[in-house]
């Protein structure tokens, strides 16, 4: 356990120095995340000047759901960015050399890239998150405090998952994989508002097909006290870190079929 | 004529993506959705029948309607004229006989006007099936609808080759391109529809070429702008894409001027 691990920081380590090497790049993309994204929340706070709740939930709230699902979506960014730039790998056929190195491929893959020039699209999230925190007077015990973090690291895990299928399909792949966007992309989307706004089928399959609603919806009702409005059993936020790991699991099992399916396409 | 030729194979290029095509429309389709129930509560959260001139049905043909442009006005990515500065090839298109911006142009309007119909037009079909949306009362509206798209398409590529330009002075355009794109994102009226704006905000963004690249195509096909006030905004589109044209050239001719390519 401890060698791989202290591989993958080395190898990491190596990403992360060489990519230093252009730091005014790594300033422009920073500033260019940190700025960009947080104009999708702006676009929100526009809406709230024409009406005092969305859905029932305040602008704090809100605040609290985009910070939550921006901040797990951009962490699983920079960590699985390898699986991002996989679909490049298949297409320059450069799949071969990761089989014959003498380690597993999900971890080579996991640690060829590390994405730290999306550390902006994190850092606008803490803002946003610690914003409504702020704004919501949170009086937490240690309980709720553990419970938030056990959350996003759930979010992470969920979203890691879905960047792994996402790259996996390129196996079969690479012109149709527009489509995963829908899911992560259009989860992280889906995530920043409440879930009751939409109507029953689509929330239908963002609970039970696709578990985003655990990212941070069913979470985000427990911690600021809210009613379920679906009335679904109590217990349904303490099941969001064991489903997201399921879809880890999913993502990791997908590719294990992915590699064997794998046909070079030589040189 | 070259341009036209270049024009045609763009188009024609494009179709070998088929499969990149009914993606895009998936994912853009199902963007629509969820931003058309996001707006179906905020109208259900303000009590308001009208908010900026909108109804809920004008709203809701917004969403569809930005989502069915997305391709054809190309908000966020486009990059190729920063990475024939950036790799040096750019001396290739120096050698050739035509001019380079306009060369451009055309390529860039094949594209989109494959996108316009392939991309968009699946759009505005199936999302009656969700949803009731606003249509153009007469041929002549439609008409004028299309020309205003056709304005906002140009004006984008104006910009877009603009901020790529940026490759000349500095190695790092992406991020500043990134940058660029982001904003434009939300200072076009592409996230919420630019008569939301609070007013001071509505002024700033009106003093750039910004709205005509999505708010004001959108606006001529929902009517919200009509008679005179539609020659205005037809009129500005012309304004924002003849300046920022002369901008283009301007600054291309400078970036060639002290361009150096080590030789091999």
């Amino acid at each position: 356990m401890i060698e791989p691990l202290s591989l993958y920081f080395r190898l990491i380590g190596a990403r992360v120095r060489s990519q230093m090497q252009y730091k005014f790049s790594f300033i422009a993309d920073f500033i260019a995340a940190c700025v960009g994204m947080i104009m999708e929340f702006v676009g929100v706070l526009v809406l709230f000047t024409h009406m005092p709740a969305l859905g029932g939930w305040t602008l704090a709230q809100m605040a609290f759901l985009y910070g939550t699902t921006e901040l797990a979506f951009s962490l699983a960014n920079i960590l699985i960015e390898g699986f991002d730039q996989f679909p490049e790998v298949i297409r320059r056929g450069e799949f071969d050399k990761f089989l014959i190195r003498p380690r597993n491929t999900f971890f080579q893959i996991l640690s060829s890239e590390f994405a730290p020039r999306r550390i902006g699209r994190a850092t606008q999230a803490i803002f946003v998150l610690g914003a409504g925190l702020w704004w919501l007077h949170v009086s937490w015990g240690p309980e709720k405090w553990l419970f938030l973090v056990w959350t996003l690291l759930g979010g992470m895990v969920f979203y890691a998952g879905l960047f792994v299928i996402h790259g996996t399909f390129s196996f079969w792949t690479i012109e149709a994989l527009e489509t995963m966007n829908i899911f992560t992309y259009g989860g992280t989307t889906m995530a920043s508002y409440p879930m009751n706004i939409f109507s029953e089928w689509m929330r239908n399959i963002f609970i039970f097909i696709i578990p985003l609603a655990f990212v941070n919806y069913f979470p985000a009702l427990y911690l600021l006290d809210k009613p379920d409005p679906f009335g679904l059993p109590g217990f349904m936020p303490f099941l969001a870190f064991p489903l997201c790991s399921l879809v880890l699991m999913i993502g990791m099992i997908f590719w294990r079929v992915g590699v064997r399916h794998y046909q070079s396409t030589g040189n | 004529m070259v341009y036209l030729a270049l024009f045609q194979k763009s188009f024609q290029r494009m179709i070998a993506y088929r499969g990149a095509t009914i993606a895009g429309v998936l994912t853009n389709f199902f963007f629509g959705l969820l931003r058309a129930y996001v707006f179906i509560a905020v109208y259900q959260a303000s009590g308001r029948a009208y908010i900026g001139g909108y109804s809920l049905r004008d709203a809701v043909t917004y969403t569809a309607l930005t989502q069915a442009l997305i391709a054809s006005i190309n908000l966020w990515s486009w990059w190729e004229v920063l990475r024939l500065i950036r790799s040096g090839d750019i001396t290739t298109d120096l050698t050739k006989p035509y001019h380079f911006f306009s060369s451009w142009l055309a390529r860039d309007l094949g594209r989109a006007m494959f996108q316009l119909i392939f991309r968009g037009a699946p759009i505005l079909i199936f999302f009656p099936l969700f949803f009731e949306l606003t249509w153009p009362g007469s041929l002549l509206h439609w008409a004028f609808a299309l020309l205003s798209i056709l304005l906002a398409i140009m004006i984008s590529f104006t910009w877009r080759f603009f901020v790529n330009l940026a490759a000349f002075w500095f190695v790092d355009a992406m991020g500043i391109g990134r940058f660029a794109y982001l904003t434009m994102t939300f200072m076009s009226g592409f996230t919420v529809p630019v008569a939301y704006f609070p007013d001071w905000l509505k002024f700033a963004v009106n003093l750039t070429p910004m709205p005509s690249m999505v708010n004001t195509p959108i606006e001529v096909y929902l009517g919200i702008v009509r008679g005179t006030d539609l020659w205005v905004a037809l009129g500005v589109q012309i304004f924002w894409f003849v300046l920022m044209t002369l901008l283009c050239e301007f600054l291309y001719r400078r970036g060639v001027q002290k361009l150096i390519i080590q030789g091999g």
